[in-house]
């Protein structure tokens, strides 16, 4: 079953299209992948399909409903989860506070149950609980957020680059958590990275967008042996 | 001597931290630079007359009344004027909507005193309120000091636990630094604003009670402070609660003291704005940051 | 009302308000600069004929001012004008020196002014502005040897010499020229590559500061011209009124007239004709109703309380004013060519 279906989607910013005619689709379950050069416009598509970018043409589909023209919020109520680059978390708050307000809509017990389902899943962060957020490093902060949108049980993840900027250690076990929270939870990822390589090695599926258009859809081993594409594209 | 000037600096100065602070609250959230806000005090200082001639008792005693109808204008003021213009309205464009509030409130108090003075037979401008001495451990103290202390502590607690014991309170800290997140997590930001002018209004009309028992008071009392409450919360870094709080007392000292000593040596005491207008420039020119500089990061 | 009179006062009124909202237009509308200091640059064209008039006349005539300035100055006056009425060359003397004197103190104001712009988010420059404005008026109110303190100064009659009707139907047409050549500098600057450079940083300063404009030196001489032109009509509220009070000079007169700019429309020559006739026509409204009807209150307050009803009305229903400004967009030569078509349907 697909959760999420793309048809034809263009969109961008202002006047300016980014990503032109993209169709693709999202098995339920599967990690999906989309890789691209810089500027290719992978970021503005996850973007787009949170509700954050302009959309000229094309829709969106989650769970058989059109999304297209829904708010960012309304998306998440849906299932739909997105882990943005910056402006993810409350920097002036305590990781406690910043939690408290990605359960704001929860009545307490049912608050205080998916916390301790969360903190289960990423323990390391009761250690830092009670710090605030801009005193944390990279990798702390990453977990902090997705530690807030795991709150709202997501059935679906959207990642935007989350290893950029974070040191390989760190990188890799940001990957293992990807994996686990796929296996264990199922929820369906969809996975923008810049290191491609790693990115579809753990991908079943994936997507590679070039200027804004895809140039390839299918089988992310496919598209890892594919030599020329990488070559040419990723300078692999 | 240097003892009442003490006293008259720390309550003008828990005064002026009430008003900074309501004046720093709606900036934070709304960006609205309010120039109505000196007239909120106004407000407040006409709501307590008015009952007071009416039920003839201490003005004191209607400070709860003030503040509800302070908490009842801020809400209808965001929703009618400023809720609209969201994300619409440049910021000049909020300032430039600010001063047409001030016309209006500044006016429509004007006619409220005319009126007042009118139906009920009493006098409406130059109002000045009868204080109370309170004994405090065998001293007598002016009931001014003693009360308006009291409150403005309380109120500053209050906002204090508010502001991160309530998950409310939290998430207005939230909607402050990013917006776009606090909406992206479900948190009404529109509530919040509301929210937000509801208690920079309410304490505003608290803090000018307490005004008529220090000076003649007119219509136009409030909108003359406006001066004294935008340096202060420039003072105090224009982006910190704490900061506008402490700006406020370091102005109504400065202002006080200064004035003191400026007649000392012959200079009038009209030139007091001076103070607060050399501070306010001096401030946005050379360290905008403020006295919120010393500890935050940013 | 006499008829001269009365197409005098509104006209010499228009003219004052139809200056300073060009200045305003120009500075704000067209630069995106919010000089809400409009009062003190209108308030030190004013003062500079109040503080020099008197003493320039009493200069001119070798006759020294002795005692308080404060409390003597309308005698002076009056003696001056005596001496006007038979010497109009003195009295054109004093006027076009005066004029001189305050276009120079406001450019200079004006380039001081200019600097903060670059440094500071826009509404916090406003707030540095209006308490420049305010700090300006109180030293005005109270170093009483500028004008007068809160008794104000006495303005000579540069026109003396001349008899009722002419020198009104004088002073009339020395308004109009005033008000249309500041008008016409302002329409040619706003349609000239110096108008697109200005509404380029207004709109996007980085942008055209990449794009190699310098944006400091443009902002100055925005600034200047806007406060030369604002101090122009101060000279001519100066002279108009006779008598010069630095209570005449609050922030609600830099409100008015950015209401009149709102409302006229930003950035748009035909806003700054529009505009402040509306307000003229709204109050003189008023005077005419306060004398009919009795209220329990002054009517000026409820007249006060519309006008700033109307402004958020505006900024909320039609924010482009009553005569919007066009954007300058270069169509393709078909679409141009279509909507002229359309036209003629």
């Amino acid at each position: 079953m697909e959760i999420m279906v793309v048809k034809c989607l263009s969109a961008g910013y202002e006047s300016m299209r980014v990503i032109n005619d993209v169709s693709f689709g999202v098995e339920e379950g599967e990690i999906f992948a989309v890789v691209g050069p810089n500027g290719s416009g992978k970021s503005t598509l996850l973007k787009a399909l949170f509700g954050l970018a302009k959309v000229f043409s094309g829709q969106v589909f989650f769970n058989g409903h059109d999304i297209t023209k829904l708010p960012s919020f309304k998306r998440i109520k849906c299932g739909l989860g997105y882990l943005a680059q910056t402006g993810n978390v409350f920097e002036n708050l305590t990781v406690w506070e910043n939690l408290l307000l990605a359960g704001y809509e929860y009545s307490g017990d049912h608050f205080d149950e998916r916390l301790e389902a969360v903190l289960d899943f990423l323990p390391e962060i009761r250690s830092f609980m009670s710090r605030r957020v801009a005193s944390l490093s990279g990798g702390e902060r990453q977990m902090v957020a997705l530690a807030m949108i795991l709150l709202k049980t997501p059935t679906m993840l959207m990642f935007d680059e989350p290893t950029a900027a974070l040191a390989p250690k760190i990188a890799a076990s940001v990957f293992d958590r990807v994996v686990r929270l796929n296996e264990e939870s199922g929820i369906t990822v969809l996975l923008v990275e810049q290191n491609t390589r790693k990115a579809l090695e753990l991908a079943e599926r994936a997507l590679l967008l070039v200027s804004g258009s895809v140039r390839f859809y299918g089988s992310a081993e496919d598209l890892l042996n594919h030599k020329d594409l990488l070559s040419m594209y990723l300078g692999l | 001597m240097i003892m009442d000037l003490l006293l008259d600096a720390i309550i003008y100065g828990n005064l002026l931290s009430l008003l900074a602070v309501g004046l720093s609250l709606t900036l934070l959230t709304t960006k609205v630079a309010n120039f109505a806000h000196g007239d909120f005090a106004a407000v407040g200082i006409y709501v307590a007359y008015t009952l007071s001639i009416i039920f003839n008792a201490s003005p004191y005693l209607f400070l709860p009344a003030s503040f509800v109808s302070g908490a009842l204008l801020g809400l209808v003021i965001y929703r009618v004027v400023f809720d609209p213009l969201r994300e619409r309205a440049s910021l000049v464009t909020l300032m430039v909507v600010s001063m047409a509030l001030d016309f209006i409130l500044r006016y429509s108090i004007h006619i409220c005193a005319d009126v007042l003075q009118r139906s009920l037979r009493v006098f409406s401008r130059g109002i000045i309120f009868n204080d109370v001495s309170v004994n405090l451990l065998g001293l007598s103290v002016l009931g001014l000091f003693f009360i308006s202390t009291v409150v403005t502590t309380i109120f500053l607690v209050l906002l204090y636990l508010f502001l991160f014991k309530t998950k409310v309170g939290v998430a207005t800290r939230a909607v402050i630094e990013n917006p776009a997140l606090s909406e992206a997590l479900g948190i009404s930001v529109r509530r919040i604003y509301a929210l937000s002018w509801m208690l920079s209004v309410a304490f505003a009309c608290v803090a000018g009670v307490f005004l008529p028992f220090r000076i003649t008071v007119n219509p136009d009392t409030g909108f003359s402070m406006l001066l004294s409450i935008f340096a202060a919360v420039t003072l105090g870094g224009l982006e910190s609660l704490l900061g506008s709080v402490i700006g406020a007392y370091i102005i109504a000292f400065s202002e006080t003291l200064g004035v003191y000593y400026l007649s000392q040596l012959g200079i009038s005491t009209a030139y007091r704005p001076a103070i607060s207008f050399a501070t306010l420039t001096l401030v946005l020119l050379v360290y905008p940051r403020g006295i919120a500089g010393l500890w935050s990061k940013r | 009302m006499d008829a001269t009179f009365f197409l005098l006062d509104i006209t010499v009124l228009y003219s004052v308000y139809m200056i300073l909202s060009v200045s305003l237009d120009l500075e704000y509308g067209e630069a995106g600069l919010p000089n809400f200091a409009k009062a003190a640059f209108f308030a030190l064209g004013a003062f500079s004929v109040g503080a020099l008039s008197v003493r320039l006349g009493a200069f001119l005539l070798g006759v020294g001012i002795e005692g308080d300035f404060k409390l003597n100055s309308l005698r002076y006056v009056m003696a001056i004008n005596q001496s006007i009425s038979k010497d109009p060359l003195l009295g054109l003397t004093i006027f076009s020196m005066t004029l001189i004197t305050a276009i120079s103190v406001s450019s200079i104001a004006g380039v001081l002014a200019s600097y903060p712009a670059l440094r500071l988010r826009e509404d916090y420059l406003g707030m540095l502005l209006i308490a420049f404005s305010e700090t300006i008026r109180v030293i005005a109110r109270n170093y009483e040897p500028l004008v007068g303190g809160t008794f104000g100064v006495g303005v000579v009659d540069f026109l003396a010499w001349a008899r009722a009707p002419q020198r009104e139907q004088l002073f009339l047409l020395i308004s109009i020229i005033l008000a249309s050549l500041v008008w016409i500098v302002y329409y040619r600057l706003s349609t000239s590559p110096f108008g697109r450079a200005l509404r380029a940083i207004r709109d996007n300063e980085l942008a055209t500061e990449s794009l190699g404009r310098d944006v400091v030196k443009l902002r100055m001489k925005v600034m200047v011209l806007g406060s030369a032109m604002a101090s122009v009509a101060g000279v001519i509220y100066a002279y108009y009124v006779g008598m010069v009070n630095p209570d005449d000079f609050t922030t609600s007169k830099t409100f008015l007239v950015t209401l009149m700019v709102i409302i006229g429309g930003r950035g748009n020559p035909l806003g700054a004709i529009a505009g402040p006739a509306v307000y003229l026509a709204f109050d003189r409204f008023i005077q005419f109703v306060k004398q009919r009807i009795i209220l329990p209150f002054d009517p000026n307050y409820l007249s006060y309380i519309i006008l700033g009803a109307i402004l958020i009305l505006i900024v909320n229903k039609r924010p482009g004013g009553l005569v919007p400004e066009k954007p300058t967009i270069t169509l393709p030569g078909e679409i141009k060519r279509l909507l002229r078509r359309e036209n003629y349907r």
